[in-house]
C-alpha cells in the first residue's frame, strides 16, 4: 500500500519536476559510464581509450533516454501532447471540416450551458447572499384549508403558527418568517414608483447569514409592538439606484405608501431574497399593518394564512426530525384554536429558489428545456461522430501506413481520440459565446434573480460537458481507426468499401431523426399553445385601454376628495388628442378580485354557477371604453345616480335570471335587499368577458352604477379606464405623466395597458413556444445535415458503382430512387421511434399546455410531414448529383 | 550498437527477478548491479543497460525498489536501490512462480525422448 502511495507520488514528481528527472538521469548515466571506463582501464585499456569504449558500451545517451521514457508513463502525456499538436494541424488544414463541427459542437454545448446556467441558479444552488446553506430549510405546513388539503410543498402558515415553532423548536437555532414581497408605494410626485417589500422577522438575516453592507438588521425589539418602530433594510441595489450608495443610505428616510420610514442598513451586495422575484426593502412584522400591507391585529389571527417559514437547523438535527419536531408542536397549537385544522403535518425541503413557495411555471419550464437541450447535444454529437467517420474512412490509408509504419494500434486511436477532444475545446469555446449571446437574448424575458449567469461553476460545467462530448463522439470513430486492417485498406479502391460503417452512420442518422421529432412534436405542441392563448378572445377590445389607479386613501384623502380627484383626471385625459374615452369602475378587467353578491328573484332557483355571481361598480361609458358592447336595454347615464336601483348584468347572469327569456326590466333583491327588502331594476344586459385571463368568460356579474355610491366597495380598486388612439402599450406613458403631474404631492400613478396585466398569464406559454421553436428548429437542421452528409459520402463512395449502373443502362430516376431509398429508410425508422416517444412524453409537458392535447393530432402529422419534408430535401440534393454522374469518369477515378 | 541475439542476454522477464535477488543483499546502485548480475553468474549474463535501467524505473514504479543518492566507497554520488517491503514479497513470489515454471519445463524435456 504504502509502496503504491509512493509509486503514485514518484509519477507525480516525474511529470511536475521533468527537468529534474531528466538531470537525475543523466547523472545516473555518467556515474555507469565512469565506472565502466575504470573497469575498462583496470582491464589494461589506456583511459581515453577506455572513456570512448564505455560511451559505445553503454550504447548512446538518446537510447537510454528513449529506453526510460519508453518504460514510464510519463510517454503517455508526452504523447497526449504530441497528439493534441497532430490534431491541431490536422485540424487547421481541414478549415471547412473544423468550421462545421465547431460550429454544430458550439450550438449544442451553448444551448445546453445556457440552461443549465438557468436551472443551476433555480434548483441546485443556494440563494446568492446566504451562509452554511445546507443547514437551511424552508418549511411547509400541510393541513386542510377550506375544502383543500395543502400539498406538502407550498403551505403557508399563520403568524401564531411562527410564534409557536420560533418559542418551541428546539431542532432549529433560528425560525424566521418571510412573507412574499409586495408592492408598496414610495416616494410622491414626479419620483414615485413601485417597489417590492418583503415582511420578515427580526432575526430574519441571522436565520440566512446575510450581513449589511452599512448600518445594522432589525433588533427584536423592533419587530415587537405594532408600527411602534417605522424602520426598513433596503437592498443594496435599491440603495445604489435611489439613494446614492450604501454608506448614504443607512439612516435615509424613505415614504413608503405614504408612512415615513427610517432605513436601518443595507444588505450585501449578493443578495436579492428567498424568491424568484427581486426584493428591494424588507420591513418587520411589526411594521406589515401600518404599511397597508396587512389589516391590523393579523398577527393575533389563527386563519391569516400567508407566512412561509425559513429555518436553521442546530448541528446534528437532521430533516426528518425537524419535520416531526414542528408536526408536534402545531398540533398542540391547533388544540388551542379550535378554528384551524387539527392534523397539520409540517414538511421541509431546499433553500434554492426552485424550492420557494408558488414554484413558478419558469422552474419546470427550465428543467423540461435542460432535458430538450441534451436532447439537442446528442444530436449535435451524433452529427460529428458521423462526420468523423466519414472523415476516418477517406483516412483509412492514412491510418493503414500510419500502422504499418509501427504505430501501435492504441497509439492511433488515442491521435484519433485526442483530435476529437480539440474539436470538443473548440465546440465548448463557441459554446460559451453562444450561451453568452443566447442569455443576452432572452433578456426580455425576466429570468429569476440569481439564475441566468454564466459564471464559474457554469463555464467549469462546460468544459466538463466539452469533454464529455468529445468523449462521446470520438470513442466510436477512433476504436474504429485502431481495427483498421492494413493490408485490405492499403489496396482497397472505391468499389468496395466500409459496409461496416454505413451501417453505424445510418443508425446515427436514425437517432438523430428520432430526437429530432421528439423535440418537433413539442415545438409544434407549444406554437399551437400560444397560438390558442393569442386568439383567446377574452370578449373585449383590450389592446388600447390603459387602467390608471393611485393609492390615495394611504396619501390621506377622503373618499370626497378621491372622487374629486379621479373627477379632474378624467377631464384632463379627456382633453388630450389622443385619448378617446375615459370611464371609472371598481374592479378593472382581469384583476382577478372579486366581491361576491348576494340575489333573490321570485321563481328563479340558483342556476348552480360555478362562480359568482360578483359585484363591480362601473361609470357610464365604461363598457364601450373597454371595447364590449351592451346587447339589450342601455348604459348607465347621470340619472342612475338616485331614484329606483339600477343594474346592468352580463349575459351569463341574464340567463340566470330570466332562462329562455328576457332579464332586461326584471326587478331582482340583491345584496342588503335581499333581507331588507326591495329590489333592483335590471336596466341592460351586456357580453359577457373573461374574469381572469385566459379562462372562460362565463362568470356571472353584476354591475351597479358606481356614482350611486362610490364606497359600495370597501377594498380594491377604483380604476380609471383609459382608451387611447394609440395601441395602450405605447400610450401609457403619456397618460401616466398627465396624471402624475396633477399634484405635487401624489403617490404613484400607476397606468398599465391591460396588455400589460395580462402578460405575466401569456409569458410561459410564449416562453415555451419561443424556445422550444428555436431548439426544435436547430435540431432539424442538424439532422438535415447529418442525412445530406452521409447521403453525400455515400453517392460519393459509389459513384464507381453508380457509373457501373448508368452506363449499363440504368435510367437517372433509377439512381436517385436507389439514394433517396438509401437515405429514407433510417429516416422512417427514426421518424417512427420519435413518434412513438412523442406520444409516451408529451404528457409531461401538460401543464404547460394551453387548448391543445399533449397528443393532438395534427401536431404529430404536422411534425412528421416537416421532418419528412426536410429530410427528402436533404436526400434529394446529393440524389441528384447521383444522377448527374458521368459513367466514363466514374469508372476512370479510383483513389 | 546493434541488437544482440545472444544468449548471454538475460532471459526477458526474469531480469526483473535478478534485479530483486540482487538488491535483496544489499542496496546497489545500477553499474554495481550489472556488475554483480554478472559476476554471481559467472559471467553467463551480462545486462546491458539498455534494459536495466529500465527495468529499475519498472520496479520503482511498482513499488518493489526504492532509490535514493548516496556516496559510495570513493565518494561518488550515485542512485543507490533498495528492495521495499513489497519488493521482498514480490521476490518470494516470483521466485516461487520461477521455481515452478523450471520445474515444468524440466518436466517436459526430460519427458521428451
Amino acid at each position: 500500500m504504502i509502496g503504491r502511495l509512493r509509486a503514485m507520488l514518484r509519477h507525480l514528481r516525474t511529470l511536475v519536476r521533468k527537468d529534474a528527472v531528466e538531470r537525475e538521469q543523466r547523472e545516473e548515466m555518467a556515474l555507469h559510464v565512469a565506472m565502466q571506463a575504470e573497469q575498462f582501464v583496470r582491464d589494461g585499456m589506456a583511459p581515453a581509450e577506455a572513456r570512448r569504449a564505455a560511451h559505445v558500451a553503454f550504447g548512446g545517451v538518446e537510447r537510454y533516454r528513449e529506453a526510460r521514457r519508453q518504460a514510464s508513463r510519463v510517454r503517455l502525456l508526452e504523447d497526449l501532447v504530441a497528439d493534441v499538436r497532430y490534431g491541431i494541424r490536422s485540424l487547421t488544414r481541414r478549415r471547412g471540416f473544423t468550421a462545421a463541427v465547431t460550429l454544430t459542437l458550439g450550438l449544442g454545448i451553448g444551448g445546453t450551458a445556457a440552461i443549465f446556467s438557468v436551472v443551476d441558479g433555480l434548483f441546485l444552488r443556494a440563494p446568492a447572499g446566504t451562509r452554511d446553506a445546507e443547514r437551511l430549510r424552508r418549511v411547509y405546513i400541510e393541513r386542510n384549508e377550506g375544502a383543500v388539503r395543502t400539498g406538502p410543498g407550498g403551505g403557508s402558515g399563520s403568524y401564531l403558527d411562527y410564534a409557536a415553532l420560533r418559542d418551541n423548536l428546539r431542532g432549529a437555532v433560528h425560525v424566521a418568517t418571510d412573507v412574499a414581497p409586495r408592492r408598496v408605494d414610495l416616494g410622491r410626485g414626479a419620483e414615485a414608483e413601485q417597489i417590492r417589500a418583503g415582511i420578515v422577522s427580526a432575526n430574519y438575516f441571522a436565520t440566512l447569514g446575510v450581513r449589511p453592507a452599512a448600518g445594522r438588521f432589525f433588533s427584536t425589539e423592533e419587530d415587537g409592538m405594532e408600527g411602534a418602530h417605522p424602520v426598513v433594510v433596503v437592498s443594496h441595489a435599491f440603495a445604489e439606484r435611489r439613494l446614492g450608495g450604501a454608506a448614504a443610505a443607512a439612516g435615509a428616510t424613505l415614504l413608503l405608501n405614504g408612512r415615513s420610514v427610517t432605513v436601518l442598513g443595507v444588505t450585501e451586495k449578493a443578495f436579492t431574497g428567498l424568491r424568484a422575484t427581486r426584493t428591494d426593502a424588507w420591513a418587520p412584522t411589526a411594521l406589515a399593518a401600518s404599511l397597508g400591507l396587512m389589516f391590523e391585529g393579523w398577527r393575533a389571527e389563527a386563519e391569516m394564512i400567508a407566512i412561509d417559514y425559513v429555518v436553521r437547523l442546530r448541528e446534528s438535527v437532521d430533516a426528518a426530525v425537524l419535520e416531526r419536531e414542528a408536526t408536534g408542536i402545531l398540533a398542540h397549537l391547533a388544540e388551542a384554536h379550535p378554528g384551524i385544522d387539527p392534523t397539520p403535518v409540517a414538511h421541509t425541503s431546499g433553500i434554492t429558489l426552485a424550492a420557494g413557495p408558488g414554484r413558478s411555471p419558469a422552474a419546470f419550464l427550465s428543467l423540461l428545456l435542460a432535458a430538450v437541450a441534451g436532447l439537442v447535444l446528442i444530436i449535435a454529437c451524433a452529427n460529428v461522430a458521423n462526420l468523423l467517420l466519414a472523415r476516418g474512412m477517406t483516412r483509412r490509408r492514412e491510418t493503414a501506413v500510419r500502422l504499418s509504419l509501427g504505430a501501435t494500434r492504441g497509439r492511433v486511436a488515442r491521435q484519433h481520440l485526442a483530435e476529437s477532444l480539440v474539436l470538443a475545446a473548440l465546440g465548448g469555446a463557441a459554446g460559451v459565446a453562444l450561451a453568452f449571446l443566447g442569455l443576452a437574448l432572452t433578456r426580455p424575458f425576466p429570468l429569476p434573480a440569481g439564475a441566468g449567469h454564466l459564471d464559474g461553476r457554469v463555464l467549469a460545467f462546460t468544459a466538463t460537458l466539452s469533454l464529455a462530448t468529445g468523449l462521446l463522439f470520438g470513442l466510436a470513430p477512433a476504436l474504429r481507426a485502431g481495427r483498421v486492417a492494413t493490408v485490405p485498406a492499403l489496396k482497397e479502391s472505391r468499389l468496395h468499401r466500409g459496409v461496416a460503417t454505413g451501417r453505424a452512420r445510418r443508425g446515427l442518422v436514425a437517432l438523430q431523426v428520432a430526437l429530432c421529432a421528439l423535440l418537433l412534436v413539442g415545438a409544434g405542441l407549444f406554437i399551437r399553445s400560444v397560438r390558442q392563448v393569442a386568439a383567446v378572445d377574452p370578449g373585449l377590445d383590450y389592446a388600447h385601454v390603459t387602467r390608471v389607479s393611485v393609492d390615495l386613501g394611504k396619501a390621506g384623502f377622503t373618499p370626497q376628495e378621491r372622487e374629486a380627484f379621479y373627477e379632474a383626471a378624467r377631464a384632463r385625459l379627456d382633453a388630450l388628442p389622443e385619448v378617446t374615452a375615459t370611464a371609472m369602475v371598481h374592479f378593472h378587467p382581469f384583476a382577478g378580485s372579486a366581491y361576491g353578491i348576494g340575489w333573490r328573484l321570485a321563481g328563479v332557483d340558483e342556476p348552480g354557477f360555478r362562480e359568482g355571481p360578483y359585484r363591480n361598480l362601473a361609470s357610464p361609458g365604461y363598457f364601450a371604453a373597454i371595447g364590449t358592447r351592451i346587447t339589450a336595454g342601455r348604459d348607465f347615464t347621470a340619472a342612475d345616480r338616485a331614484g329606483e336601483p339600477t343594474a346592468i348584468v352580463n349575459e351569463r347572469m341574464a340567463r340566470g335570471l330570466a332562462p329562455g327569456g328576457s332579464a332586461l326590466n326584471l326587478c331582482v333583491a340583491l345584496g342588503s335587499q335581499v333581507d331588507d327588502g326591495g329590489c333592483t331594476r335590471i336596466v341592460g344586459v351586456v357580453e359577457n368577458y373573461a374574469h381572469r385571463f385566459l379562462e372562460a368568460a362565463d362568470v356571472p356579474m353584476i354591475f351597479l352604477p358606481r356614482e350611486r355610491d362610490p364606497t359600495a366597495i370597501t377594498w380594491g380598486g377604483p380604476a380609471l379606464i383609459v382608451r387611447t388612439r394609440a395601441p395602450a402599450a405605447s400610450a401609457a406613458a403619456d397618460v401616466r405623466a398627465a396624471v402624475q403631474a396633477m399634484r405635487p404631492d401624489l403617490p404613484y400613478v400607476l397606468a398599465e395597458p391591460l396588455t400589460e396585466t395580462v402578460r405575466a398569464s401569456v409569458l410561459p406559454y410564449r416562453l415555451a413556444a419561443t424556445l422550444f421553436s428555436i431548439f426544435g428548429v436547430l435540431a432539424l437542421l442538424l439532422a438535415a445535415v447529418g442525412l445530406y452528409g452521409v447521403l453525400g459520402y455515400f453517392v460519393a463512395e459509389r459513384t464507381a458503382e453508380i457509373g457501373i449502373r448508368r452506363s449499363l443502362g440504368a435510367p437517372s430516376a433509377q439512381v436517385v430512387r436507389l439514394v433517396v431509398r438509401q437515405g429514407m429508410v433510417p429516416v422512417l425508422a427514426g421518424l417512427t421511434v420519435g413518434l412513438a416517444a412523442a406520444w409516451g412524453a408529451t404528457r409531461v409537458a401538460g401543464s404547460l399546455l394551453f387548448g391543445v392535447d399533449a397528443r393532438d393530432p395534427l401536431t404529430f402529422a404536422g411534425a412528421a410531414s416537416f421532418l419528412l419534408a426536410v429530410a427528402a430535401l436533404a436526400a434529394l440534393l446529393p440524389a441528384c448529383r447521383a444522377a448527374a454522374v458521368d459513367p466514363m469518369t466514374a469508372l476512370r477515378t479510383d483513389d | 550498437m546493434a541488437p544482440r541475439n545472444d544468449a548471454s542476454d538475460v532471459l526477458r522477464g526474469t531480469l526483473d527477478l535478478l534485479i530483486l535477488r540482487t538488491l535483496s543483499l544489499e542496496p546497489q546502485h545500477g553499474w554495481g548491479l550489472s556488475q554483480r548480475i554478472q559476476d554471481i553468474s559467472a559471467d553467463a549474463f551480462r545486462v546491458g543497460q539498455g534494459s536495466l535501467y529500465p527495468a529499475l524505473q519498472r520496479l520503482e514504479e511498482r513499488g518493489w525498489i526504492d532509490a535514493e543518492w548516496r556516496h559510495t566507497d570513493e565518494g561518488r554520488r550515485a542512485r543507490y536501490y533498495t528492495l521495499t517491503r513489497a519488493g521482498r514479497k514480490a521476490l518470494g513470489e516470483e521466485t516461487a512462480a520461477w521455481r515452478r515454471y523450471v520445474a515444468n519445463v524440466e518436466l517436459i524435456l526430460g519427458g521428451t525422448p
